[in-house]
């Protein structure tokens, strides 16, 4: 019960990676393979 | 093989795509190793008639070993090459298991599987999936992190059931020296085929438009340069936010349902070899589940997928008490959601640590955030089993 509720703590936490910077520019813009 | 004859055996296929192949097995293969003491102990017991206590001690030095080596085994790669260490360290780990027959007294056990055992396969680590991914992928990063963490998941699917065969109708020694004769035959053809850096081959990374870029090497002490590149890391605050994530990750997996679902089972009136069944079942999701995440970590916004994954694993252990009383069924429903969730986040979280850090600091800051994945499995597995203590569930 207690590991469920530090999970959903993880999950709300991992949305604030990047605040203030967009997400993708976090993730590295890609080029098209080949 | 000279760097033309190279490019010419890889025709029109990026040479990446045969580094991530190489390493597939290689990480397969020392998921075989590292499975091994699992079939080694009752043999060894029976044989020299070491306790259970001696023998886990070796086990244990492994597992300290493996995890605290990876940010130095990263700076090591960075500093003398990824085609030397992998295969000093492979070339290292055979020998080790090559010797295990001529094993007499446990402190021999202790320095072969806890010591050599435990270092050599470190270096080939759990970062190297994230470490060879971010130096060859531009696109397709996340589909290669998802296969080759996966690889540890079918190098235990593949070799635990047939060492525990040949165990049964041939002995350890003979296993030992099957295992180890596997690590030689690819020993040589590693260091043919492992190249450091796409600039090696004067290519890019795949998919990376801009084309060869130069790139210094790293100088210096490897353990200076890991705990700088920790320094530099802990100073983000996106940093602190992944490495928080994959620690509750690792308290949630290997932690806690890694260790305690046996024994809970059994405290539900199940039988261990069902718990251990349903255990090994959440292997073959889990390679599904890597896999797939992977493919989807190169498509959709990280931190959403891990939102959904870290947020739905916590509604499937709030469901957990309750799948006990649902007889086998609630619980098997349980454990196919938790295998392909079990390695879904680390593609996702290796993208945004390397969007963070850059991609030449991605092998061993992923190391280090390994070590706090761990360091989250160890800490549940300890407190979980004293809550079972005091509170009796």
């Amino acid at each position: 019960m207690l590991s469920g509720l530090l999970c959903i703590v993880a999950a709300l936490m991992v949305l604030f990676i990047g605040a203030g910077r967009r997400g993708r520019d976090l993730q590295g813009a890609e080029a098209p393979a080949e | 093989m000279t760097t033309a004859a190279a490019r010419r055996a890889a025709g029109r296929l990026h040479y990446a795509w045969i580094i991530a192949a190489v390493t597939f097995v290689v990480i397969l293969i020392t998921a075989g190793v590292r499975a091994a003491p699992g079939v080694l102990i009752v043999p060894l017991e029976d044989e020299f008639h070491w306790s259970r206590a001696t023998i886990s001690l070796a086990v244990g030095v492994n597992l300290l070993l493996y995890g605290a080596i990876g940010p130095f085994a990263a700076a090591l790669m960075d500093r003398f090459g990824v085609r030397r260490t992998m295969s000093l360290s492979l070339a290292a780990t055979a020998a080790a298991v090559a010797m295990s027959p001529l094993m007499r007294e446990a402190w021999q056990l202790i320095v072969l599987w806890g010591v050599v055992v435990g270092l050599s396969c470190g270096v080939i680590g759990a970062y190297l999936a994230a470490f060879i991914a971010a130096r060859w992928f531009q696109a397709r990063r996340g589909l290669v992190v998802g296969v080759l963490t996966a690889a540890t998941a079918a190098g235990q699917l593949v070799f635990l059931p047939s060492m525990a065969t040949l165990v049964t109708h041939a002995g350890w020694r003979i296993m030992s020296l099957t295992l180890a004769a596997v690590l030689i035959v690819f020993v040589p053809l590693l260091a043919l085929l492992m190249r450091d850096r796409p600039g090696d081959l004067g290519l890019a990374p795949y998919g990376d438009a801009r084309g060869p870029q130069p790139v210094a090497a790293p100088q210096g002490n490897p353990v200076a340069v890991a705990f700088r590149a920790l320094g530099d890391g802990a100073r983000s605050r996106d940093f602190w936010l992944i490495a928080g994530g994959y620690f509750v990750c690792g308290a949630s997996t290997n932690g806690l349902i890694g260790t305690h679902l046996i024994p809970a089972c059994v405290d539900h009136g199940l039988t261990e070899v069902v718990g251990a069944g349903l255990l090994a079942a959440t292997g073959v999701f889990s390679f599904i589940g890597g896999t797939l995440s992977g493919w989807l970590s190169d498509r959709f916004d990280n931190r959403y997928m891990l939102f959904w994954y870290y947020g739905l694993r916590g509604l499937s252990l709030l469901y957990l008490p309750f799948a006990f009383d649902m007889s086998f069924y609630g619980l098997s429903l349980f454990m196919v959601f938790y295998g392909l969730d079990w390695i879904a986040g680390v593609p996702p979280t290796v993208r945004l640590l390397s969007g963070v850090v850059g991609a030449e600091r991605t092998g061993i800051m992923v190391a280090w955030i390994t070590v706090i994945h761990q360091v989250g499995g160890a800490l549940a597995a300890y407190l979980a089993g004293l809550l079972r203590i005091s509170y009796g569930s």
